[in-house]
C-alpha cells in the first residue's frame, strides 16, 4: 500500500506540474548508437530501443516534448510516458494514449511511435494540429505494460504473452500474471484513497484512446452489457467517422459499437474505466487484423496500419478538441451536441482516478 | 422461437460466420486455398426446440492465398443444444460440435490445379528431404515465401479442431504454426505432423494441439489425429529471481 501511495504521488505531481510549467526530465545521455533520423518506425522494437527513442524524441524536440516515469512495474522497470503540446498561457486540455497494455499486441507500441512521429512531423505546416497542440497536451505512453513487452521479446515460446508478469502464489503455472485490461474496475476501491489528493484539474481530461490488437474494431464504452454511455449516440457517431475515415485511406473496414454489440462483453477495461471516471470520450482501438495473422501481424503491415489508425485517431481528436473549444467541428457528419449532466457531475476527480489507477495497475 | 434478425457488425452473427469459414477450408483448403471472411451481410438466429440454436449467415469471403475476393455464402450453423462449454484452461470437455451446411458461389473459381500438382511433386519426390520446420509464421509475423504453402496446409488442418471445438461463445483462428514435420507415408497422400497454436479471441487464451494430417490434391486436407496439449508443458519459468516462481514445465 506503501508503494501504492508513493507511485500515485509521482503521477499525481505530473498533472500538478504541467499547469505551472514545471521542467520535466531532460535527457541528456540518450543511447547514440540509435539515431532518431534513421529510426525505422516499419519494424517492431524491443523495449529498450521504444525508451531510447523516447529519450531522443525528447532530446530532439525542447519545449514541445517531454517524459515522464509515472510509475513502476512489478518488476521494477520505469513506465514512462511522453507528453507532447505548445506552451500556452492558459490551461490546457489534456488527451490520453496508451499502447501495450497486452503484451503481445505488438503493433500497438508501434502506432504509438508512429503516432508520435507524425505529429512532429506534421505540427508545424498543418494549422489545425497546431492550434490542438496550443489548447492540449497529449500524453502518450507507448508501453505501459513493460514486464509483459520485454517478457514476449524473449523467445517465440514468450512471444503470446497477454498478461503483466506479477507472480501468483498458487502453485499453478496459469496463473501468472494480471491482465490489465480486466482489473481496472477492481482497482476502484484502492484509487479512492486519493481522491482528495486533487481536484483541481477535473474535467479537463477529454479523450481516452486506449490501443489494442486485433480485430478492426473501434469499441466504445461500456463493456457491460446493460449499462449504456450517457452520451454513448454522440461515441457512436465519433467513432463511425473514424472508421469512415481509416477506410479511405486503405480500404479497410473497421467495426464501430460496444464490446458487448461486437466482441464479447466484458469488465475492468481502461476504456470503461476512463468512461466512469467523467472523461466523456474514451475509445478502444483494435488494430488490424482479423484474425488471418492476429498477433503476428506482418512488418510490412505496420506501415498501412499506423497510416489508417492515424487518421481515425486524428478524426476523434480533432472533434474533441473543436468541441472543447467550441470550434466549427470538421467532420461535418458529426455534429455537436452539449455534455450530459451525466458525464459532467462525474467528471469530478478524474485525473487523480486516472494517475493513481495506472500506477495501482502496474503494480499488482 | 421466431426468427430473430441479428446485426450483421455484431458479434453472434460474426461467430457463427466464423465457424462456416473454418468449415469451408475442412472442405476446400489446400496450400493454395485458405478461405477467410471478409464480411458478415446478414444474419438470423433461431432456436429450434431440441435441436439447439440455427443461425444463418450470409457473408463474403476472400482467400488469403491470393487474398482476392473469393465470391459470397450462405451458411446454415446449428450448435446443438445442451452443449458442454469448452474450459480452454482444463482438457476440452467433448461436445457436439456444430453441424454447417454451407453454399458459396464462386467459391473455386480460383484454380490452384497446376500449383498443388508442382507442391505435391516436389514433396512426394524430396521423400530424403522432409518438411522440417517451426514457428510460422515468426514473431515478426514473416514466413519464408516456400513455407507459406505449409502455413495455409495447417490453416486447413486446424480449421478441422477450431470447427469441432466451437461453440456460440468461441472465436478461433489459427496463432501459429509451432511446428510442423512431414512424416514418410507408406500411400500416395502426404502425411504431416503439426503443433499448432490456436487463439480463442472470447477467453483470450492460447489453446496448443497436435494434429496429424494427410494431404494430397485428390483428396484435399483430411485430419487424422488430434491431441489437445496441457498448458503446462509449456509454460516457462520467467527469468527472475521471484520467490513464488512457479514449478517448472515437467
Amino acid at each position: 500500500m506503501a508503494m501504492l501511495g508513493s507511485a500515485g504521488l509521482l503521477v499525481l505531481a505530473l498533472f500538478l506540474q504541467s499547469g505551472s510549467g514545471a521542467s520535466y526530465r531532460a535527457v541528456e545521455n540518450g543511447q547514440q548508437d540509435l539515431q532518431l533520423d534513421k529510426y525505422n518506425y516499419t519494424t517492431y522494437h524491443p523495449m529498450d530501443e521504444i525508451f531510447t527513442w523516447m529519450e531522443q524524441v525528447v532530446k530532439a524536440n525542447p519545449g514541445l516534448v517531454s517524459s515522464q516515469v509515472y510509475g513502476q512495474t512489478y518488476e521494477g522497470n520505469n513506465i514512462t510516458l511522453l507528453k507532447i503540446g505548445l506552451e500556452s498561457s492558459s490551461r490546457k486540455k489534456a488527451i490520453w494514449m496508451d499502447c501495450g497494455i497486452h503484451a503481445r499486441e505488438w503493433i500497438a507500441p508501434a502506432f504509438c511511435q508512429w503516432f508520435v512521429k507524425e505529429i512532429l512531423r506534421t505540427y508545424k505546416t498543418d494549422e489545425r494540429l497546431n492550434l490542438v497542440l496550443r489548447n492540449v497536451d497529449i500524453y502518450v505512453t507507448p508501453v505501459l505494460n513493460v514486464d509483459g513487452y520485454r517478457y514476449s521479446w524473449i523467445n517465440e515460446s514468450t512471444r503470446l504473452w497477454r498478461k503483466t508478469r506479477s507472480a501468483s502464489r498458487e502453485a499453478d503455472c496459469t496463473c501468472y500474471g494480471t491482465d490489465l485490461n480486466r482489473n481496472f474496475y477492481a482497482n476502484w476501491g484502492m484509487v479512492g484513497i486519493s481522491r482528495n489528493c486533487l481536484q483541481q484539474r477535473a474535467e479537463d481530461i477529454l479523450c481516452f484512446l486506449t490501443i489494442h490488437s486485433y480485430g478492426q474494431l473501434i469499441l466504445v464504452p461500456y463493456g457491460h452489457p446493460q449499462i449504456s454511455a450517457p452520451n454513448y449516440d454522440e461515441l457512436m457517431r465519433v467513432g463511425l467517422a473514424a472508421a469512415e475515415a481509416m477506410k479511405g485511406v486503405h480500404g479497410m473496414v473497421y467495426t464501430v459499437g460496444t464490446s458487448p454489440d461486437v466482441l464479447y462483453p466484458n469488465s475492468g477495461s481502461s476504456r470503461d474505466w476512463a468512461r466512469l471516471t467523467g472523461i466523456p470520450f474514451s475509445f478502444t482501438f483494435e488494430l488490424r487484423d482479423k484474425g488471418q495473422h492476429g498477433f503476428r501481424l506482418p512488418e510490412e503491415q505496420i506501415g498501412p496500419t499506423c497510416e489508417e489508425a492515424y487518421v481515425g485517431a486524428r478524426s476523434i481528436i480533432g472533434y474533441v478538441h473543436d468541441k472543447a473549444f467550441n470550434l466549427t467541428t470538421t467532420t461535418a457528419t458529426v455534429p455537436v451536441t452539449t455534455p450530459s449532466a451525466a458525464a459532467a457531475a462525474t467528471g469530478a476527480l478524474w485525473s487523480a482516478l486516472l494517475a493513481c489507477s495506472l500506477a495501482t495497475a502496474a503494480l499488482l | 422461437m421466431p426468427v430473430v434478425q441479428l446485426v450483421p457488425g455484431h458479434y453472434p452473427a460474426r461467430r457463427a460466420a466464423q465457424v462456416a469459414q473454418h468449415y469451408l477450408n475442412t472442405q476446400h483448403g489446400s496450400p493454395y486455398r485458405w478461405l477467410q471472411v471478409e464480411r458478415v451481410l446478414s444474419a438470423t438466429l433461431e432456436e429450434v426446440a431440441d435441436k439447439g440454436m440455427k443461425y444463418n449467415v450470409t457473408f463474403s469471403v476472400k482467400d488469403g492465398v491470393s487474398e482476392k475476393s473469393a465470391g459470397m455464402c450462405s451458411a446454415e450453423v446449428m450448435f446443438p443444444a445442451n452443449e458442454v462449454q469448452s474450459l480452454p484452461l482444463q482438457a476440452p470437455p467433448s461436445q457436439a460440435p456444430p453441424q454447417v451446411h454451407c453454399s458459396c458461389e464462386d467459391l473455386l473459381k480460383t484454380n490452384t490445379t497446376v500449383e498443388e500438382d508442382a507442391l505435391y511433386q516436389h514433396l512426394k519426390s524430396n521423400a530424403s528431404v522432409l518438411v522440417d520446420a517451426q514457428y510460422i509464421p515468426d514473431s515478426f509475423g514473416y514466413i519464408a515465401p516456400e513455407m507459406r504453402p505449409i502455413w495455409h496446409l495447417g490453416g486447413a488442418a486446424s480449421s478441422f479442431v477450431m470447427l469441432k471445438e466451437s461453440n456460440e461463445n468461441t472465436l478461433y483462428n489459427l496463432a501459429q504454426l509451432a511446428n510442423v514435420t512431414q512424416l514418410e507415408s507408406q500411400n500416395d497422400t502426404l502425411l504431416f505432423q503439426f503443433h499448432v497454436l490456436l487463439h480463442e479471441m472470447v477467453s483470450q487464451e492460447i489453446i496448443s494441439w497436435k494434429l496429424q494430417a494427410s494431404w494430397c490434391p485428390a483428396e484435399g486436407v483430411r485430419v487424422l489425429s488430434a491431441e489437445w496439449q496441457p498448458k503446462c508443458h509449456h509454460c516457462v519459468v520467467p527469468p527472475t529471481n521471484t520467490t513464488l516462481a512457479t514449478t517448472p514445465p515437467s
